[in-house]
This record gives C-alpha cells, structure tokens and sequence, in this order.
C-alpha cells in the first residue's frame, strides 16, 4: 500500500479544504511535514485513523469540526467535516473518504452525527466504482488491517516508550508480536474457549451438566461454585497487585532516572552535608579554644603583664642592702614575750600605751615572721618563678589564638561554598527526598511482591482443590446417559483448547526470535558500536555489551540516545513482519510496499543518531512520511535531502486554523 | 479423557474455530458472549452428527 495524498476539509484546527500530497518514488520516496509543538501535526496522524477506521484519540474525540467553522454556523444550518484518502494497493487505486455532519441545534450548541465511510475504486485497465456499503470495512481491512495499522503509524510519545523498556513498551511489542502472526485470533480464540469458568466454551458446558435429583452431585457443584467464587475473587485480587506492582515499579523506575539524572546535584547536596558536619565540629573545636584562652589569660596573664615591674623591682631589691631593718637571731615572738612580762630586757616597764610599748611594737615589724628582709627575700624568689611560668604565657595565648583564627576563617569558607552550591542547585531536585521515595517505593514493591506472590500459591491451591472437584463432578455426572454428549463437547473443547495452547507458545516463540533477528539486523545499521538486543518470553528487551559479564551489564551506559536508535530499531522491525504477514496472506504471494507514518521521530536523538537513523529509515519503508520539527528537520536534512521528494510546513495561524503550505 | 476422539474432526473444528475469529477480528460483529456461543454451538453440532 502507498499513499498518494491526503485531503481534509474543517477536520479540527485544518479549516476549509487543505490537501497533502506523498511522494510514491522509490528513490525520493520522503515526505517531511515541518511543524512545531501544538502545530497540528499529531492531527494529522489521527487523521489517517479518522477516515480509515473511525477512530479519533483526542480528548473531544467526539467534536472534530473545526472550531471557528462551528462559531460561525447560525441556529438550522450544517456543515460537515471530511478526510480523504487515495492510496495505491495491489494495482488499483482507492479513494478512501470519510464524511460527518454537524448540525447547529442551538445558539453555541453543535452536534455531530454518526460518520460515514466510502470507497472509490479505479482499476489498472481504467474502470471505477464505488465498494458496496457492507463490504468497505472489509475491504479496509485488506489493504491495512487496523490491528497492524499502529506499527505504521507512529506517534512521538510511542517511539519513546519502545526504546524505554517500560511497562508501555513491552506491552506495545508484546501487542505487536500477537498482531503480527495473527496471534491475536489464537489468543482469542484460547480466550473464548477456556478464558473464564462461567464465561467460556468449557465453563457453559460444565455449567450444562444434569444434576438435578443427584444429592451428591449437588452437594459437589455448590462446593465447585463457592470455590471458583474464591478463586476468581484471588485472581482480581491478583490483578490489583499487579497493577500496583507495576505502578510501584514504573515510579521507581521513574525516581531512580531522575536520581541519574540529577547525580551531579546528588554530589553538591552531598557536599554541603559534608561541609556542614565540618562546620559543626569547628564550632565545637572554637568553644573549647575560646574557653581555654579564658582559662589561660585569667590565671596567667597577670603575671605576664606585671613581668616588667616585677623584674625591675626584684633588680632594685637584690642590689640594696638597706632591707634589712631587723635585729638577729630575734622573734616577733620574742617581743610578745616583752611586753607580756611588762619588763624589757634593759628593765624598762612596758606598759601598753607607753613609748617603751610602741618601740616595741614598731621593732615588731622587722622582726620575722614579718621582717622586710624576709619579704623581700620571699618577694626576689617568687619573682624568679614567676619570670620562668610567664615566659611560656605568650605563646600559648599566641598559638591558641592562630588556632581560633584558622577555624573561624575555615567556617567563613565552607560556609561561602555551601551558600554558593545552593545557588547553583536552587530549583533543582531535592535528591534527598527523592531517595527516600525511592526507598519507599522499593518496600511496597516487596510488600506487594510478597501478597502477589502469597495469591499464586492459593490459587494454585484453589486451582487444584477445582479440578479435583471438577474431576469427581465428571465422573459421576457422566455414568447418566443424558450427560454423556455434554462430556464428549467438553472432552473435544480441552482437545482443541490444547493444541491452540501448544500452537501459540510455538509460534510465539518463533516469532519473537524473528523480531529479536530482524531488530538486530537493523540496529547494528543505525548504532556505531558492538551492541545488540536480546528480547526475553515477557518483551523485555536488554541491550548487551560485548565483552561483559552478566554483572556488569547493567552498569553500562545507556544513553538516551541509545533509546532513540533502539526504538526505531524496534519500529523498523515491527514493520518488516508486519509486511512480511500481509504480503503472505495473499493468495498471490507479492512484495506489497508499505509507508511508514512518523509523528516526532527525533526529538530524542542526538545529531549523530539523527543521521543514522535518517539513513536507514528509507531503506526500511518504501514510503516514509514524518512530522518532524525544525530544530531536528536541521540534522536530519543533512541525510535526508537525497531521498526528500515533498516538503511541507504547517503555519499555525490561531489556536484553532493551521494551514498546509508547500515548500518547493 | 475417552479415546474415541476423533482427531480429524478436532482439527476441523478448529479451523472452523479460527476462521470464525479471524471474521470477527476485522468485522467486531459479534461481541464475547456472542462469540463463546456460536464456537459452543458449532462444537455442540459437530460432535451430534458421528454420535
């Protein structure tokens, strides 16, 4: 199938009739629609989805006229909205069109009606038609069944996902592998037969079986039916958990990229920790110099400072010998004695008062213990110690007070640096919250991990404690005549149900190692590096790298670049099977062409992944058609140009019109 | 499991089964309950014509 041109009239921001045409050259077989964000190029790949199968994936996916075109319509009138298709396929040319009404009912209200589809046909030998009403969704089918149409129309968000490896993206390749080999009709088919106990092939026909006038019988289908309530009450259980461990998962997942992503504020975070424990300890370390240098100035610094003076003085005292006022070998205690006999030795009455008395009081003081020679003597000595202690006191004072100028300068510096990181990380991730969010999540991940885990063991149990009922209900439903043809369907249904398992899981697998061979194929084209992609039975995809251990590969960088080449690795892939399935479906078995449809393919890519993916992107599809924005159209061009046949660009006039302008 | 299953008519009715699905797939006529019906009708008819 090519696509020739698409024409729309008043479908959402494209008002009046706007029309692209694609090129279908096999050597310039590129078509580029130049837009930014919000521009409409997204419309345009729902567009293809409108007038194909009726589907819309918009939030007002119910309203897609034009909006000033339904401003303007007064109460009675109608206008209509229309997409159109021509395309080429198996040698005839179709016109694919879609209409839909809107009637004004109202002043501001506008309502839709039903869309109707048509196909035009023109023959290679020149003869058109119209395909009849009840064959055109049929006929659609043929030329792009809807199940694959998504692996040919690609949007941004999607082309992400795959090379993300998330929940999204499995669930997109795991969707991609049953559609492709026709898994989706065995998967159904499997569903329909066994899927659920009352709502199956296998359960109707159990539920069939006569058991009226059985006591034991009875008896067994009611113990049966409490236990399969139980059982499907585990299993949504089951389903809850599962979801809840997926989102647990993804947010985790989502925290730890973010984390990555934010290593580096990680690192100044961590640095302003470690400067603030610096700080704290210094503080400390200050306190206890300041009360030292207290300590040590109170007890010492009176004796440094009174050093001159008591150096000078004890000079003085050593060279005079004039001191020395007191009589020899004599004691105040002598002069006590004195004046307590009353008589002095020279036989003078001392009577208190009296001039003999108050000689002798005077002779006291030089007299020990109280003799100025004495003080002196103790004065001269304690000026010698106190010389030697306050020798040291200079530089102790000295040395305490550099050390509590060095810790205060330290604490002014780290906390410079700490002000200046949180400048620089202001706005940024707070790393530490989102660690213990991560931490968060990973516990409910185990607890949820635990309950899944717990829920498969009882249904397991559940599971077996059924057949054995189910087993014993058989075995004695089916001595009666009346229930044996009921025992020979369901015996035919398990036979069938079997060999459709068993045919599934083959397929499955064969496929799945196709994809995993033609992705391959592919990345080692777009990447320049030794990688490849190994994809697992649950499509998770891991990127291995040569000369690894298992250990280590988890560690190796990926980038989100890498994630861009691997997601049109996948793409490509996909669509190579996709293609080989619909070609192979004919009875004719032919190479059909088919186009590649690309909303935003390079918004993740850097410019060296750009080019290589430009590069083989035309050698995948035989017709490539890409929305893509000017900032990435610069690099892509560089490759592109070659194989570029049309160009356009959408010019957003408002909100709501948008106008298709050709480049030439 | 009884051993008069005929292993031929099994693989009919499961191309009859698939050619039924692989229908509906393009045409979403039918919806589950319609579906699980008409297999187990078609196994029903099957299995009355030979017993």
């Amino acid at each position: 199938m090519l696509l020739k041109n698409l024409t729309l009239q008043n479908f959402r921001q494209y008002k009046g009739e706007q029309i692209l045409q694609f090129s279908a050259d096999s050597n310039t077989n590129v078509t580029v629609i130049l837009g930014e964000n919000t521009s409409g190029k997204t419309t345009l790949i729902q567009a293809f989805n409108w007038v194909l199968y009726g589907n819309a994936h918009f939030d007002t996916k119910d309203f897609l006229l034009n909006l000033e075109i339904a401003n303007q319509l007064k109460r009675g009138e109608t206008e209509y909205v229309k997409v159109a298709v021509e395309l080429i396929h198996d040698d005839m040319e179709y016109i694919i069109s879609r209409e839909q009404l809107y009637d004004c009912v109202s002043y501001g209200e506008v309502k839709p009606r039903q869309s109707a589809v048509r196909i035009q046909y023109k023959s290679s030998d020149g003869q058109t038609g119209f395909i009849e009403e009840n064959d055109v969704v049929d006929t659609i089918n043929e030329i792009l069944p809807e199940d694959l149409s998504s692996y040919f129309f690609f949007d941004g968000e999607r082309i992400g996902n795959l090379g993300r490896n998330d929940k999204s993206g499995r669930q997109d390749i795991a969707q991609a592998v049953k559609g492709v080999l026709g898994l989706n009709v065995l998967d159904n088919a499997i569903n329909h037969l066994a899927g659920g106990y009352k709502n199956s092939v296998i359960g109707k026909f159990k539920n069939s079986i006569d058991i009226v006038g059985n006591e034991n019988l009875i008896r067994l289908k009611g113990e049966l039916n409490a236990k399969r309530e139980k059982l499907e009450g585990k299993k949504l259980s089951l389903e809850d958990v599962k979801k809840m461990i997926g989102y647990y998962t993804s947010e985790k997942e989502r925290l730890e990229q973010v984390l990555k992503d934010n290593k580096e504020t990680a690192d100044l975070q961590g640095k302003i920790e470690v400067n603030e424990a610096e700080i704290r300890r210094l503080e400390k370390r200050i306190s206890d110099i300041r009360k030292r240098l207290i300590n040590d100035f109170s007890s010492k610094a009176p004796f440094y400072f009174m050093q001159p003076l008591v150096k000078n003085a004890a000079h003085l005292l050593n060279d005079t010998k004039e001191f020395d006022y007191g009589i020899p070998h004599m004691h105040s205690e002598s002069i006590d004695f004195l004046i307590k006999r009353g008589r002095c030795v020279c036989g003078t009455e001392i009577i208190t008062g009296n001039e003999a008395f108050h000689c002798l009081m005077d002779q006291k003081n030089y007299l020990p213990p109280q003799s100025i020679g004495t003080l002196v003597r103790f004065f001269i000595n304690d000026a010698k110690h106190y010389q030697e202690s306050s020798n040291e006191t200079y530089e102790t004072i000295e040395e305490r007070y550099k050390d509590f100028r060095e810790c205060v300068n330290k604490i002014s510096e780290l906390r410079s640096e700490n002000a200046f990181i949180s400048k620089e990380i202001q706005g940024k991730v707070d790393v530490g919250q989102t660690e213990q969010q991560v931490v968060q999540f990973k516990k409910k991940l185990e607890d949820a991990e635990d309950e899944k885990d717990s829920l498969v063991k009882e249904i397991g149990s559940l599971e077996t404690e059924c057949d054995h009922i189910d087993n014993q209900i058989r075995s004695l439903a089916f001595a009666s005549e009346k229930n044996k043809h009921i025992q020979l369907c369901l015996e035919y249904a398990d036979l069938i149900t079997n060999t459709l398992k068993g045919f599934y899981a083959k397929k499955e697998q064969e496929i799945r190692i196709k994809l995993e061979q033609r992705v391959n194929e592919i990345f080692t084209k777009m990447y320049h590096g030794k990688r490849k992609i190994v994809i697992n039975e649950k499509y998770q995809y891991a990127v291995e790298t040569p000369n690894l251990t298992k250990e280590f590969q988890a560690m190796a960088d990926k980038s989100t670049g890498l994630e861009t080449i691997t997601s049109f690795a996948f793409i490509s892939g996909i669509v190579d099977l996709a293609r080989e399935k619909i070609s192979s479906e004919d009875l004719d078995i032919k190479s059909e062409p088919y186009p590649l449809v690309m909303d935003a393919p390079f918004s993740n890519a850097d410019e060296k992944h750009v080019a290589n993916v430009s590069h083989i992107l035309p050698q995948v599809a035989e017709q490539v058609i890409m929305f893509v924005m000017h900032k990435d159209w610069m690099h892509a061009s560089k490759v592109l140009d070659a194989r570029l046949n049309k160009k356009y660009e959408l010019i957003k006039k408002s909100e709501t019109h948008t106008e298709i302008k050709e480049c030439k | 499991m009884s051993s008069d299953l005929d292993h031929y008519k099994a693989k009919k009715m499961i191309k009859d089964i698939l050619e039924l699905e692989k229908n509906n797939l393009k045409t979403k006529k039918l919806n589950n309950d319609a579906m699980i019906d008409k297999i187990r009708k078609m196994i029903e008819a099957e299995v009355k014509k030979c017993y």
